[in-house]
């Protein structure tokens, strides 16, 4: 069927974009990644809607394209705006890029194997998306460990977000809407919090080097 | 009846509150807490009193979770241990309403809120029916008491309430290893299912050590009681009476329960009822000979709670004993003795800590050596102190003397039904306790002498007063409850031997007959109300003659006394000390076990330091040297007339020592898990989560 | 019936302490070639001491008032108590080892703290003494009448009495062993030379006795003999019951009076010559004594555990 493998095709690129969010050195440049991403992500929710017949999924990407497309970068960016130049918010992170990527690779190999124990409501066709979902939440982990700046560290947060966003979706099409919002304004509520953090931090601390702001005393 | 306890434990928790809310406020705060807290009394000991009578009644709410049923079980048991705290909370707020205006600034709005909940606390542990709500009030009465006992604020209290705190985990601890070890066989937390499941003999015998030491470190029972004479003289003296009246008898409450209750299905082992007289016959000689050490008057009163609960452990070993030989007569009374000395305990100890506390308020300080002639300035506490002292001495006719002469003989009863071996055990328990006796007399002529009579040997105790009426009023009552439970024992026993005879299911035993207490094993009788109107008559009489001869030739008064024709000196009086170095000279190796014991306790902590901590940790140990003796030349008199009481002579008890380093040096071995860098905590958390999920999908 | 025989006992157990320290003393006087005074001696003492003036002195209280009525009272008390006369105890609830035991506490209890109420060095000393006597003597005098209750079967002194004056008292190598440890305990609480410690005349001045004077000072001796008269009527109403009446009849009485009389004179003579040969103990030997006396009893106890 057309269905399947364009869903797969789809996770696979939800994979290459958020690598490229995790690898990206500026700001604002995460930021338009991390919309992309979040397209990609609205396309497999989309695709999947078509291929299981469910309703549901269909309200859910609208909903994910109207929060995670268009708001949370315009917040992040709006944040960035409001931190300025005088807080390094493009630092380096602490794995060089080769091994960010061997980790993000390892990271998928395993969830796949996880996976494969897993029966799915939806097809087995899709158990790779599955995989891929899974992984997304330990890339979003990932980023968080290992970026320096903790401006970087919310777009792990959203990746986590984002890979629960799909495995729920991949695992339970006929959820009903409650869940949906649920997701959704968690995405923003914490995504608003994380940014609100981040500048009074950036304005106190005039650092968002995350190993500086670790000597905080009091 | 389980009413009018809800009644008691819904008031203190008001009362608590609006404690703690009036805070600021501070005469209202302190006599909110006081009103509240003694209404709540009244309501908890009528409930506990009428609970003595009527049948058991059990209550079961369901909880949360499916082992956190709130199950109550209020049983005569359990009425009369609530009837004997609610009769000593009476008694200390009723004290505090004079005593707590010295602790304006400690906050009396704290004070009120956690000593409210502190008796609520004791209360809901002795009802409850199951092991986590148990395990949780156990928990909350010993957080609350401890706030109390650091409400000074002092380093000298801060010391004493951490030491307690760490006895009282150690106990915690083996009690909650007790009830799961009979959760494992038993398949849940309900004291109900325990009661009905046979266990199998190994783990009754593992379920009831752990329990026995584990409410034995509550009680404060040798090994465990380093922690009474530092945390009882840091509270507040009503607090310190509720504690050592109160609290302490909870642990013989526990172990009551675990071995007659919990295991009773089972059927215990003659054992446990050994192991439970020979530690107790321990704890009495050496809490009395540590008191006689003592010239810190709270301190050995301490002691002396050390050396009664020893005593109540005879009872309880001999009931144990008698019960699982199957001797029904040696259950009964030894059961009997042991819950009628809980009961006196509890008066005579509040009574004689709240004369401490009377003492302290009026002259402000605890040590005896620089007291002295405080009976013509303060003849109400001296009074009743000196009640106080002939009842623990076991002087008939009062209550001691009844309790041990139960505890006697259920002894000596015991003992002519046993064996070779039984009956050096029981032999070995008589004659400590006969040791125990003579040595809690001199101790407490020391007490009361070194204290409240001779002259004054300090400005503070020449500037004594007597104590305000709430203060005396108290005092007063509890005298009247001691001599009443020594007159009218032909009325308490029957009570007391019923809830015996409940315990064991073995009929109740007849301990009294006409106005006489009967002793069936041992055919003999006493009878204290004859015996108290036969010494008045025979004293009163010879108290007349010699009055009237007085009368006759008169007298005169000489105000000093005869010294061999020396001037006479303040420093000629008899001190603590005194009384102490004579029995140090007689008694040595008993102090000397003390000593060794803490050596070797260091040694232990320090051998567990060097093995759990790596060479760069700088060996930070945890027992202080012991305080050095003082100046040479000026004799311990003239050093406590200028500075006060000397520190604390002995090292923290070996126990804590060891178990606190051991601790110590485990959590700094850990520490190195802690880099302070939230990102490896983000790891730890994400790791742990798919650790336990993992778990969860190989186990199904 | 039995009430007069109590009441009997008490009276004349204080009616004779005097005479009886009065010929303990003419023995020492005889024994060290003396004449010395008339064994009556005792007797005028009291009488003068009870028209002289009392002197109060120092801080001393209620305490010290009351303290010589309660010792001669108590004393009197457990006179009247012991099967002495009898072989059963005329107050059967008077006759509790126990109660004994503990209501000899309380003279003890209010002797030494009135001597710590006088204020002065030397009767506090004395009181001191006097306590750590009753803790170290205290265990072997339990140890002996816990042997014996055992070997009887009852706690009460007349059963024990009845047993003993029977010969039924089982095991009797026991038996015959804590009697003597018994005579050894009683012989220190009685308090004669060489275990004079709590008035040791010479060195502490009579002791608690020296803040007395009149009346109170009489009543106090008077009580001091009667409590060593008590105390060696205690060994001999439960070591040595023969020839106590086993009824009422008045014949049966009348032996039994006399029989108690012609024992307790053994017994006090055999005292007076011991006490009349050593001297004092020193305070810190002591310990070995009471010691020796403990290890007998156990010996006892030994014996009636294994059954001999």
């Amino acid at each position: 069927m057309f269905g399947y493998p364009l869903v797969n095709v789809l996770g696979a690129c939800l994979i290459i974009t958020s690598m490229m969010v995790v690898l990206a050195r500026a700001g604002r440049t995460a930021a338009w990644l991390y919309s992309l991403q979040s397209l990609v992500l609205v396309g497999v929710l989309a695709s999947l809607g078509f291929v299981t017949g469910s309703g549901e999924l269909f309200t859910w990407s609208a909903t994910a394209f109207a929060t995670k497309v268009v708001l949370v970068p315009a917040i992040l960016l709006y944040a960035l705006k409001k931190i300025g130049d005088d807080a390094q918010a493009d630092l380096p992170p602490k794995l060089n890029p080769m091994k960010s990527v061997a980790l993000v690779a390892v990271e998928v190999f395993v969830c796949f194997v996880a996976v494969s124990g897993i029966d799915l409501l939806t097809a087995a066709e899709v158990k790779p998306t599955l995989a891929v979902s899974l992984a997304h939440f330990f890339i979003g982990l990932t980023c968080i460990v290992t970026q320096r700046s903790i401006f970087k560290q919310i777009f792990g947060y959203c990746l986590m977000e984002n890979g629960s966003h799909v495995s729920l979706a991949l695992l339970a099409p006929e959820a009903p809407e409650l869940v949906e919002i649920g997701v959704a304004t968690d995405a923003i509520f914490a995504v608003i919090i994380l940014a609100v953090l981040v500048v009074r931090m950036a304005r106190y601390a005039h650092t968002l080097d995350a190993d500086d702001l670790c000597e905080l005393k009091g | 009846m389980l009413e009018l306890i809800v009644l008691s434990l819904g008031l203190s928790c008001v009362t608590a509150v609006a404690s703690l809310i009036l805070g600021k406020a501070r005469a209202a705060s302190k006599t909110v807490a006081c009103v509240g807290g003694m209404a709540a009394a009244v309501a908890g000991a009528a409930g506990g009193i009428m609970a003595l009578f009527g049948p058991a009644v059990y209550v079961s709410l369901p909880g949360p979770m499916p082992f956190t049923d709130f199950t109550l079980l209020l049983n005569p048991l359990a009425g009369l241990l609530v009837a004997v705290i609610a009769v000593l909370a009476f008694a200390a707020w009723l004290y505090g309403l004079s005593y707590f205006d010295e602790y304006y600034d400690k906050g009396i709005g704290v004070i009120g809120f956690f000593m409210n909940l502190f008796i609520a606390s004791m209360d809901l542990v002795i009802l409850v029916d199951n092991a986590f709500w148990f395990l949780v009030f156990f928990e909350l009465m010993s957080l609350t008491s401890y706030v109390l006992v650091i409400i000074d604020q002092t380093e000298k209290s801060l010391r004493g309430g951490f030491l307690y705190l760490v006895m009282a985990h150690i106990g915690f601890l083996m009690i909650a290893l007790s009830f799961f070890t009979m959760a494992v066989s038993a398949g849940s937390l309900e004291f109900m299912d325990y009661r009905t499941c046979a266990f199998a003999p190994a783990t009754a015998t593992i379920a009831f050590v752990l329990a026995f030491f584990g409410f034995g470190a509550k009680a404060g029972m040798v090994p465990f009681h380093s922690w009474l004479p530092q945390a009882h003289p840091a509270a507040p003296s009503n607090v310190s009476a509720l504690m050592s009246g109160g609290m302490i008898k909870i642990g013989i409450f526990g172990m009551l329960k675990v071995c007659f209750d919990l295991l009773g299905a089972t059927g215990g082992q003659v054992g446990w009822g050994v192991l439970v007289i020979v530690i107790g016959a321990a704890s009495s000689v050496l809490g009395v000979v540590y008191a006689l050490g003592e010239h810190d008057l709270k301190s050995l009163l301490a002691y002396h709670s050390v050396e009664n609960i020893g005593i109540i452990l005879l009872g309880v070993g001999t009931g144990i004993y008698g019960w699982a030989a199957g001797l029904p007569w040696v259950a009964g009374i030894g059961l009997l003795a042991g819950l009628y000395h809980l009961v006196n305990h509890a008066m005579f100890k509040g009574l004689l800590f709240l004369g401490a506390g009377s003492v302290l308020h009026a002259t402000g300080t605890r040590n005896m050596e620089v007291l002295g002639g405080l009976a013509r300035l303060m003849p109400w506490t001296a009074a009743c102190f000196l009640v106080g002292s002939l009842a623990i001495s076991a002087i008939p006719p009062l209550n001691g003397f009844v309790s041990e002469w139960f505890t006697y003989q259920g002894l000596i009863g015991a003992a002519m039904e046993g064996d070779l071996f039984l009956r050096i055990v029981f032999a070995f328990a008589v004659v400590a306790l006969a040791i125990t006796g003579a040595l809690a007399v001199t101790c407490f002529v020391k007490a009361f002498g070194v204290t409240f009579l001779a002259a004054p040997r300090s400005q503070a105790a020449a500037d004594a007063h007597e104590s305000p009426a709430p203060m005396t009023a108290a005092m007063v009552l509890l005298t009247i409850a001691c001599v009443a439970l020594g007159l009218g024992a032909v009325a308490v026993t029957p009570v007391v031997s019923a809830i015996g005879a409940s315990l064991t299911l073995a009929p109740e035993l007849p301990a009294t007959a006409g106005l006489e207490l009967v002793s069936l094993g041992t055919a003999s009788v006493v009878s204290p109300l004859i015996l108290a109107v036969l010494m008045a008559a025979v004293i009163g009489a010879c108290a007349l003659v010699r009055n009237a001869a007085n009368r006759r030739a008169g007298f005169k008064e000489d105000p000093a006394p005869w010294q061999c024709g020396y001037e006479p000196d303040l420093s000629m009086e008899v001190l603590a000390s005194t009384v102490g170095a004579n029995v140090r000279a007689f008694m040595g190796p008993l102090y000397g076990i003390r000593h060794a014991v803490n050596r070797a306790g260091q040694a232990v902590a320090r051998l567990l330091e060097r093995a759990l901590s790596s060479p760069e940790d700088a060996p930070a140990s945890a027992a202080p040297a012991a305080a050095g003796a003082g100046a040479e030349g000026s004799s311990r008199y003239e050093r406590d007339l200028r500075h006060g009481i000397a520190p604390a002579e002995e090292a923290p008890s070996a126990l804590s020592t060891s178990v606190l380093s051991a601790v110590a040096s485990v959590g700094r071995w850990f520490s190195r898990l802690e880099s302070g860098d939230f990102r490896t905590y983000i790891v730890y958390i994400v790791g742990a989560l798919v650790f336990f999920l993992a778990l969860i999908i190989l186990v199904r | 019936m039995t009430v007069i025989i109590a009441v009997l006992q008490a009276v004349l157990l204080v009616a004779l302490a005097p005479l009886v320290s009065g010929i303990a003393r003419k023995i020492r006087a005889r024994m060290h070639s003396r004449t010395g005074a008339s064994v009556l001696q005792d007797y005028y003492d009291l009488a003068k001491l009870w028209r002289r003036c009392e002197v109060r002195e120092g801080p001393s209280g209620l305490v010290s008032r009351a303290m010589p009525a309660v010792y001669l009272g108590t004393m009197a008390l457990l006179a009247a108590g012991l099967p002495l006369i009898m072989q059963a105890c005329p107050v059967p609830l008077l006759g509790d080892i126990i109660t004994i035991l503990y209501l000899m506490a309380l003279p003890r209890f209010l002797f030494s703290l009135a001597s710590i109420d006088s204020g002065a060095a030397y009767p506090s000393i004395g009181g001191i003494r006097e306590l750590l006597v009753g803790v170290l003597v205290e265990p072997s005098l339990m140890l002996v009448l816990f042997v014996m209750a055992l070997a009887v079967g009852s706690t009460n002194v007349g059963v024990m009495a009845e047993a003993v004056g029977t010969l039924s008292a089982y095991p009797a190598v026991a038996v015959v062993v804590a009697g003597v440890a018994c005579a050894m305990a009683c012989y220190i609480e009685m308090g004669k030379l060489p275990f004079d410690l709590a008035e040791a005349e010479q060195e502490i001045q009579e002791g608690p006795l020296a803040a007395y004077s009149g009346p109170s000072l009489a009543m106090l001796k008077l009580g001091v003999s009667v409590k060593q008269l008590v105390v060696a009527s205690l060994f001999v109403a439960i070591f040595l019951p023969f020839g106590a009446a086993a009824s009422l009849a008045p014949a049966d009485l009348l032996l039994g009076l006399v029989t108690y009389l012609v024992k307790l004179a053994a017994v006090l003579l055999v005292a007076a010559v011991i006490e009349n040969s050593v001297m004092r103990v020193r305070y810190k030997l002591l310990g070995r004594y009471t010691w020796f006396v403990v290890g007998i009893a156990s010996l006892s106890l030994v014996f009636l555990v294994i059954g001999i």
